[in-house]
């Protein structure tokens, strides 16, 4: 192992510059400045072990993060939801058929009975609401009448008036509020997402192998931890230029 | 060994690869891996060593070496938030990008191969006998 005598960096003994500050003031192990006693040595090694297992770990956690983050929002709408999707595509179509059966008579309807009449006149209800009244989870539909206006609620997956994320009460009059996107509580529980978080436990596993990989421990000593800084600074001051170039990219290649 | 930067083969190899992959396999040998994954997983190994040689030339990097540690991973975790979990909810953007947890994946991968990679190319000679 070469010692870099500028900033202290511990580098490969085939280096010919310190791959730390890239001056090519390395000596070896045996000079007199860097000779240690094996305990020395091996206690050394031993910090040095810990803080890369410390790195990999939050490279772990923070790929992990992303992943499942990212996860977590993309399968809002999807297959992991279906009785949420069906719900909100039911309270929608049964709220163009409210709104043809005001059109149409002037009144508001009173029951399922009479709106399943409007299927002539809403021809996706045949087709987009197998159940009129009962909604995803199969909880029975509320109707409710305001005064000249009536919607139908479904009272979300626990079937209770009340809830956030998919317990939230969704109504014909706003099938698709933002307010019912699952929880990350419900993300987290939900079994039909418990292999895309495998996943994503993988990526970031697989990034902490990538740490343990390349991450080198240069000497932490003031000037060193300087010299380190200054250098991870550079790294995202190039990493943020490149991010804007390939966001400009991205305009007109339409991807 | 000094890094090649843009003349670095697996660099190169990328920059072939890609359109290769949007003119030629896509159409004609249409399949799941190259229409979903290959431009994340060439993502690292291509950018990489573009952003090592602006810095080297605008003199914020000092040394010729191949990536290190806090070259690949400062990207990969920069580029798999923004990208991933930012650019898409961004109203502009929204039509261009998506955001897809089996992205961060595949940049997760090409980073892999590509460290692997640099560290048995860029091995001294006598160092590989």
């Amino acid at each position: 192992m070469k010692k870099c005598g500028h900033c202290g960096c511990e580098n490969p003994d085939d280096a010919v510059q310190c791959s730390n500050c890239g001056k090519p003031t390395l000596t070896t192990g045996d000079s007199p400045v860097n000779k240690t006693n094996g305990k020395e040595g091996r206690l050394s090694f031993q910090k040095s072990l810990l803080l890369r297992l410390g790195i990999a770990a939050c490279v772990c956690l923070l790929i992990s993060g992303i992943s499942i983050y990212v996860a977590w929002q993309q399968t809002n709408r999807s297959e992991a939801w279906y009785p949420h999707e069906l719900t909100e595509r039911t309270l929608y179509w049964l709220g163009k058929t409210i709104d043809s059966y005001q059109n149409k008579f002037h009144a508001a309807p009173t029951s399922f009975k009479q709106l399943q009449l409007m299927t002539n006149e809403v021809s996706e209800m045949e087709c987009s609401v197998t159940h009129w009244t009962v909604d995803g989870w199969q909880h029975p539909l509320v109707f409710q009448i305001n005064g000249a206006n009536s919607m139908v609620v479904s009272y979300g997956a626990d079937g209770k008036a009340g809830g956030e994320g998919i317990n939230y009460d969704l109504t014909s009059e706003n099938p698709y509020s933002s307010k019912s996107q699952p929880t990350f509580a419900q993300f987290w529980g939900n079994p039909a997402c418990a292999e895309i978080i495998r996943w994503c436990f993988y990526c970031g596993g697989m990034a902490a192998f990538l740490s343990i990989l390349t991450v080198r421990i240069p000497n932490l000593s003031r000037r060193g931890a300087i010299i380190l800084i200054v250098s991870l600074g550079a790294t995202l001051m190039g990493t943020l230029f490149i991010t804007t170039v390939i966001t400009a990219l991205h305009v007109p290649s339409g991807h | 060994m000094r890094f090649r930067y843009l003349t670095d083969p697996l660099f190169v190899f990328c920059l072939i690869l890609y359109p290769a992959n949007r003119w030629i396999i896509k159409p004609y040998f249409p399949n799941d891996f190259s229409r979903d994954s290959l431009n994340d997983v060439i993502c690292i190994p291509l950018w990489i060593p573009i952003m090592l040689y602006t810095m080297r030339k605008i003199r914020l990097r000092k040394n010729d070496l191949p990536p290190s540690g806090s070259e690949i991973l400062i990207p990969l975790i920069v580029w798999s938030w923004f990208f991933e979990a930012y650019l898409p909810f961004v109203p502009f953007f929204k039509h261009l990008a998506t955001s897809d947890y089996q992205d961060i994946l595949s940049y997760t991968e090409g980073a892999l191969v590509a460290a692997i990679f640099w560290k048995i190319w860029y091995k001294p000679k006598d160092a590989k006998s």
